[in-house]
């Protein structure tokens, strides 16, 4: 985001309709220059017309302008300052200010100034960004994200109000996060906050002894068994994986990829028969079909049942898995299908498989 | 429930195959240092990380004298030295040399490597495994030396001293070779030579990996390579058949080998581990040819057709339903894969279902062997373990470099973790390579030999044979087929009407040999009412009402 003042043609009119003689040949001058891109040479033009008419707001606000594109802030915000004391509502020149203040660190001074220009000019989102911006580095991110929103409503693609948007949820979470652990240390939700802190950092031991204790306080907090059970299974043991599992179906009988996981960390175990009415259940409930229905196929082949196991892999396979996915159910389907005893299906099964994974490892020496 | 879900669930439930559960809890002592071996693995890492510094050595039981007491050869490293002409393999320092220790009746060892001219101090490789087997059939087992830069044939003089007969011999394969085993691979009634070769690597393509923190390369780094297959001329000397016998058409990145009849047709086939690649079937077609079937036998992946990290392997039938199943050791976070003999040519992944998948999660093992170690009739399972990276901890947080041996009981096909209680050694965190086991001070067992990367091996004796539990051991001495008897098949029926099958031969594991006895384990019940043996030959012989607890000799049929 970049500041396009679009009062310019305006205030270069309104400018030199006020003055006359030395000052006038200045002004015009610095016009010209700056219309041409030399900078310098028309801030050396607003500067000697500033000298000779101090009084004149405009000229300051142009001069502020110049400096500003010129890149030098601090100069532009002096120059911006003295036209607001002389004329405190001369428009363009809050934004500008706001701004400069913005890019010189002094986000505290600039949200007034922005806070008015917005104000007086509410159609141009990029003020509310700005704004956004200048309350997220103040320290107050529940403002910024609310001028950041407002100005994402107007252009929800452009990568830097992405950015701010991220970055003052993030603030927020902390903020309220910090709140929590002063506030109440000991709640379960303190030991959950904690929790998926050590688990968002990989830290998984630290998660897992957090999630308990959030859950000796609440055990109905299906999401931290869940949590729990996803840990616990990435660690390897998928007995205490399948325990948490357990509890946090008690809770969310209903939810298709509890019973998907938990199915899952029970074929982990061996178990295809106390993993098979979870798997049912998941390819029954609104659970992604490809993963819950290559879950069952996989246990209906540990269970012998192949021809079901068949069904389950090929309604898999038709769902929209990804390479590695699909590469993993036609291997499985090659060994039904040698159960089944059709060799010239698992030849054909083997074949896709070797041509995915080829694709697969085609970086392997 | 089909069939054969029901016949794996209901043994258990029934006690039927079990000879009874009288075995008392097992135990294994270490008697390391009171064993009078000395021998210390050298590997001499360097700053460089070259990938052959993590890999090895390997271990042998072989009762090189015939005094009925097994000896043990262990493999050394080498110290890489920069030389006018690049790297080079020195082995010249006593500390750098191969050892061979002649047991004093099996409880303490001496060293007798010079007078048997094995040290292999003057040779430029790099040293791995070792593979055993009587190649000249005159009674006396000989030795076979893998590693980097070479391979060493020592022919056995009488129980005496070694030849080098490896130049003589053309035994010498080149590259990286690791585990090697001998089999009769043609029933010619000599031992060949199958030779598994890890990586198209050498000192001078050796790469630097790791971005920040210096790090063993993967082998996806490096091509892979064809094992070798040589074949025992029967005049003292080896030809490569490798491409005319169909296994140089199939490169892996090989570590492990196995030998077993996994199609029940009579020929030894052969299972090869192969690290972060495709694992290899070479079923035998016949006298001469060799075809890789893993992948449509099932073998070859994971069950979701990953690959693994294959290291050790082990070819035996851990359910007692007579076929031969695989184990094969691998990376923490991969599972040590168990593929079932399905009997139908193809082979089920059961890794989850034999319960070694909650097991193994966060293990990395390298040699691996199933057997009875606590004589109730069904194959237990030993892991000797640590990471591959010296430095995992750096790299994956959660994951251990050094990490303790693992022992399992099998009940009834599903495997129970008794590291916990198996002595002190099951709870030392080491970097455990190869493992030879065997029984060292015959007294029914099966002792352990671990051997461990840069530093003092480990030697372990079990306590099984001093419960209620009974055994039996059965020494081959062939006539028309190979004279140690590899590749002959025994299985034995117990009362209680359960049988079991073992496959004579010294391979398996990582890097290492294994006593030749075939060892079964028989619970409560103190005689064999039948032991039937399928030799290499063809010929079939059966034995009735064998009283349990000592070694018999069972000779070879014919003229």
């Amino acid at each position: 985001m970049t500041v396009r003042f679009a009062g310019f043609l305006m205030l270069s009119a309104s400018l030199v309709a006020q003055v006359t003689g030395p000052v006038a040949d200045h002004v015009r001058q610095g016009v010209a220059a700056r219309e041409a891109g030399r900078l310098q040479e028309a801030r050396q033009q607003l500067e000697a017309a500033v000298r000779a008419a101090p009084g004149l707001a405009e000229a300051h606000l142009f001069l502020g302008l110049v400096l500003h594109e010129s890149e030098d802030f601090s100069a532009a915000a002096e120059s911006l300052e003295r036209a607001l004391a002389l004329k405190p509502g001369l428009p363009g020149a809050r934004e500008l200010l706001g701004y400069d203040l913005l890019m010189l660190g002094r986000a505290a001074e600039a949200v007034p100034h922005l806070d008015a220009a917005r104000r007086e000019n509410t159609d141009k989102w990029q003020v509310s960004a700005w704004l956004g911006r200048a309350h997220l580095e103040a320290g107050d991110p529940g403002t910024a994200l609310q001028h950041l929103l407002d100005a994402q409503a107007a252009a929800p693609a452009d990568p830097e109000l992405l950015y701010l948007v991220g970055k003052a949820y993030s603030q927020l979470a902390l903020h309220s996060q910090a709140q929590l652990l002063a506030g109440a240390p000991e709640s379960p939700y303190a030991h959950l906050a904690t929790a998926e802190d050590h688990d968002f950092n990989g830290r998984s031991d630290e998660a897992i002894a957090a999630y308990r204790e959030a859950l000796a306080g609440n055990p109905a907090l299906p999401e931290a068994w869940r949590a729990l059970g996803d840990l616990e299974q990435e660690r390897g043991r998928p007995r205490a994986a399948v325990d948490a599992y357990r509890r946090a179906l008690e809770v969310q009988p209903d939810n298709g990829a509890l019973h998907l996981r938990c199915g899952e960390a029970l074929l982990a175990l061996g178990l295809a028969g106390e993993a098979l009415p979870h798997l049912e259940s998941a390819a029954a409930a609104d659970t992604p079909p490809a993963a819950a229905a290559e879950a069952l196929g996989k246990a209906l082949l540990d269970l012998g049942r192949f021809e079901e196991a068949r069904a389950a892999l090929t309604t898999a396979l038709e769902g929209g898995l990804g390479e590695e996915q699909r590469m993993k159910v036609h291997y499985q389907l090659a060994r039904v299908s040698r159960k089944l005893g059709d060799a010239e299906a698992a030849r054909q099964h083997l074949r896709e498989f070797s041509a995915l994974r080829a694709q697969l490892t085609a970086g392997d020496k | 429930m089909t069939p054969r879900t029901c016949f794996l669930l209901c043994i258990g439930a029934l006690g039927i195959g079990l000879p009874g559960a009288v075995a008392a809890d097992l135990r294994f002592h270490d008697r390391s240092s009171e064993s009078g071996i000395e021998f210390r693995h050298h590997a001499n890492p360097t700053p460089e990380k070259h990938l052959v510094e993590t890999m090895g050595g390997g271990v042998a039981l072989v009762d090189f004298d015939n005094d009925g007491y097994l000896d043990i050869f262990f493999v050394n490293g080498g110290a890489l030295v920069q030389g006018e002409d690049g790297l080079f393999v020195d082995r010249s320092g006593p500390e750098l040399h191969d050892r061979l220790y002649r047991s004093r009746q099996g409880l303490s060892f001496e060293d007798v490597t010079k007078q048997a001219g094995v040290s292999a101090a003057t040779k430029r490789i790099y040293g791995m495994g070792a593979a055993t087997g009587d190649y000249d059939n005159d009674g006396y087992v000989d030795l076979f030396v893998t590693g980097y830069g070479g391979t060493i044939l020592y022919r056995n003089l009488g129980g005496r001293a070694f030849e080098d007969r490896t130049d003589a011999a053309g035994a010498n394969v080149p590259g990286w070779s690791a585990s090697a085993g001998f089999f009769d691979a043609d029933l010619d009634g000599d031992l060949d030579l199958f030779v598994t070769r890890y990586l198209d690597w050498s000192l001078e393509t050796s790469r630097r990996c790791g971005e920040k923190i210096p790090v063993y390369c993967s082998p996806r780094e490096y091509p892979a390579i064809a094992s070798v297959l040589l074949r025992n001329e029967g005049d003292g000397t080896f030809s490569d058949v490798s491409r005319e016998w169909g296994v140089a058409q199939s490169r892996g990145k090989a570590l492990g080998v196995g030998f077993n009849d996994a199609d029940a047709d009579g020929l030894p086939d052969v299972i090869v581990a192969n690290d972060s690649t495709a694992q290899q079937l070479f079923l035998n077609r016949g006298p001469g040819g060799f075809s890789e079937e893993a992948l449509f036998a099932g073998l070859a992946y994971n069950e979701d057709g990953g690959s693994f990290a294959g290291m050790g392997v082990d070819f035996e039938d851990y359910d007692n339903d007579g076929r031969p199943d695989v184990v094969a050791t691998a990376l923490a976070k991969e599972l040590y894969p168990v593929f079932r003999n399905e009997a139908d040519g193809t082979f089920a992944y059961v890794t989850r279902q034999t319960g070694l998948a909650e097991i193994t999660a966060r293990l990395s093992g390298w040699s691996v062997k199933f057997a009875d170690f606590n004589h109730d009739g069904w194959k237990d399972l030993f892991a000797a373990q640590s990471h591959v990276l010296d430095n995992v901890e750096m790299m994956e947080p959660g994951l251990v470099y050094l990490q303790p041996p693992l022992i399992a009981l099998n009940r009834a096909g599903r495997f129970v973790d008794i590291s916990a209680t198996a002595g002190p050694v099951f709870q030392a965190s080491i970097a455990g390579r190869g493992t030879a086991f065997g029984d060292l001070d015959n007294d029914g067992d099966i002792d352990l030999v671990v051997a461990i990367l840069d530093d003092h091996p480990k030697v372990l004796y079990s306590n099984a044979s001093a419960g209620e539990s009974h055994w039996l051991q059965v020494r081959l001495v062939g006539r028309a087929s190979v004279r140690d008897g590899q590749g002959a098949s025994v299985s034995i029926r117990t009362g209680s009407g359960g049988e079991q099958v073992r496959y004579a031969t010294t391979a398996g594991g990582y890097l290492s040999a294994n006593d030749p006895r075939l060892h079964f384990g028989l619970g409560s019940e103190p005689v064999v009412p039948r032991i039937a043996v399928r030799w290499p030959s063809g010929a079939q012989q059966v034995l009735k009402d064998i009283e349990a607890d000592r070694v018999i000799t069972v000779r070879e049929p014919g003229p």
